[in-house]
């Protein structure tokens, strides 16, 4: 199979931190390979098992998300370390500008793939594309079936991250989840987990205190 | 005319007091207690007890004294309030009796400018990896921003506590026995976006001691948190297109964490570089540099001179709170 396909004038489109994407034709259709390439920097038993694992569970997302009517690409064939998929015509959230309405949608579009029990774990503007003003996820490499709110919360986290001040339009969007509330709650409870965040007012207090300790 | 500057660093376990003039490094003395973790305590009174005579060789080295010195540059923070607090002191002791000026640097700002001194990277994505700390920067808007970061404990203090758990000494020793490991145990690999986690792996290590080799445990541990780091590190890459890497922080000096970083810096022909082991632990010298980059124009100079009263340790410093108004 692999063979085969290297015949098929590829075309070397991206390389990702997971995977090399090629752009080709399937009976003239146009699709999309993913393939999860061997990463010589960690051993292999550990190498094997996380791409096979990914690869697999990728395939299942998709296609889960796609029989809860969620606009993803469709898959075409799942292979060991590759997957085929629908070649959207589109254009990359990141590289466009978006309007209040079409970033609520992207919150819309999460809220019902989290309602699905899916999360993404990668949910950034380089993961959303547009095609005719509706929004696709595209990119399930580190999708997982979970009903998990830390996992949720990790999604919206990350495009609270890439959004900035445009957040808020997601968030009104990503309210049609019926957990949104805890999701949130989760989300602020993350980010105060990194290390060394400031701890309310109560900081400056206290080195005024050492300040004096010390003298 | 500012030349010579003295940088002083207590930020956990190593006390080091380093000296930079016209931009050289003359000097890098360092003390170090480490038993079986740190006790802030124990360890703020060997810094206190010590800092006297690794001042002295210091200055020897550099053939210099200490009114010679044109600026105090003293580890301002993150770290253990106890040791950050002799370094603050000391500053401020020497701000007054010679009447020196004083500025704060940022521990982890230290450790990535040290390293692009040595590396001489100008834009590089920066893994910083510490006992407290494990960070994905980049620099942006003369601040580094952290785009990903441990969710739990950092990999050094993973490390460390494998090490003790296990009646290993440090995680030095965690190397050495993974060398001779070679049966890979399966081990919880968690990475989410840009940050990992490592509190899973140290669980999963811990209830295996007895059960697997030692080697193999200490084989697989590594094995498996230095993929995490490395995939992370390449998220970040195929995120922010940078050509170079560099690797700082205590762990940087394990050669297997070097040698993935540098496998896969190469399959994405990037640059990939690494201080010098002595200058990748804890030291003085990063701390006085920074505070050369400081005085490199007089302008910015300004901005960072502390008064006397703001000579106080930051316990909690993040590093994108620090401003690095140079390039």
């Amino acid at each position: 199979m692999k063979k085969r396909r290297v015949k098929m004038r590829n075309s070397f489109q991206k390389r990702g931190a997971e995977a090399k994407v090629y752009f080709s034709n399937l009976f003239g259709v146009p699709v999309v390979i993913k393939v999860r390439d061997e990463k010589k920097y960690r051993i292999k038993e550990l190498d094997e098992s996380l791409r096979k694992s990914r690869n697999r569970v990728e395939a299942r997302c998709v296609l889960h998300a796609a029989r809860n009517s969620i606009n993803v690409p469709r898959i075409y064939h799942a292979g060991k370390y590759e997957l085929v998929l629908e070649r959207l015509d589109g254009v990359l959230m990141k590289d466009r500008k978006n309007t209040p309405a079409q970033i609520k949608k992207v919150g819309i579009l999460l809220a019902k793939l989290h309602s699905a029990g899916i999360t993404h774990g990668d949910f950034t503007p380089a993961n959303v594309m547009f095609v005719k003003e509706e929004p696709y996820i595209i990119d399930f490499g580190l999708a997982q079936f979970s009903n998990d709110t830390e996992e949720r919360a990790i999604d919206v986290l990350l495009m609270k991250r890439s959004l900035g001040r445009d957040f808020r339009y997601f968030l009104e969007g990503y309210k049609a989840q019926s957990n949104w509330k805890e999701t949130i709650s989760q989300m602020e409870e993350i980010e105060k987990r990194g290390r060394y965040h400031k701890r309310g007012e109560t900081k400056d207090k206290e080195s005024d205190d050492e300040m004096q300790d010390e003298e | 005319m500012i030349r010579t500057i003295l940088g002083i660093e207590s930020t956990a376990h190593t006390l080091g007091i380093g000296i930079v003039k016209d931009g050289k490094i003359k000097a890098n003395e360092k003390s170090m207690l480490f038993e079986y973790g740190i006790h802030p305590r124990k360890t703020a009174d060997h810094h206190a007890d010590q800092i006297q005579n690794v001042m002295r060789t210091a200055l020897q080295k550099a053939k210099l004294r200490m009114d010679e010195i044109d600026l105090v540059a003293f580890s301002q923070g993150p770290g253990i309030g106890p040791c950050l607090r002799i370094s603050a002191i000391a500053a401020r002791t020497l701000a007054i009796a010679y009447k020196i000026p004083v500025v704060g640097v940022n521990h982890c700002v230290a450790h990535i400018e040290i390293s692009k001194y040595f590396t001489k990277f100008r834009d590089p994505l920066i893994l910083y990896v510490s006992g407290g700390n494990t960070q994905i920067l980049i620099k942006e808007n003369e601040r580094y921003h952290v785009l990903g970061e441990t969710l739990d404990v950092g990999i050094g203090n993973m490390l460390d506590t494998f090490a003790r758990s296990a009646g290993l000494k440090s995680a030095k020793d965690v190397e050495d026995k993974a060398k001779k490991g070679n049966k890979y145990i399966e081990m919880p690999y968690s990475v989410k976006g840009m940050d990992a986690s490592f509190s899973g792996i140290l669980t999963h290590s811990e209830k295996l001691i007895g059960k697997e080799k030692i080697e193999d445990i200490c084989y697989s541990l590594q094995e498996t948190a230095y993929a995490a780091l490395c995939e992370i590190t390449e998220r970040a890459l195929a995120l922010t297109d940078k050509s170079e890497i560099i690797v700082c922080g205590g762990v940087a000096q394990n050669k297997r964490l070097q040698g993935m970083l540098s496998e896969m810096a190469k399959e994405w022909k990037c640059k990939f570089g690494v201080a010098p082991n002595e200058f990748n632990a804890d030291n003085g010298g990063m701390i006085a540099y920074v505070g050369y980059k400081m005085t490199e124009n007089k302008e910015i100079l300004k901005h960072y001179i502390l008064k006397e009263n703001e000579i106080v340790p930051k316990p909690k410093y993040r590093t994108d709170e620090f401003i690095a108004k140079w390039d």
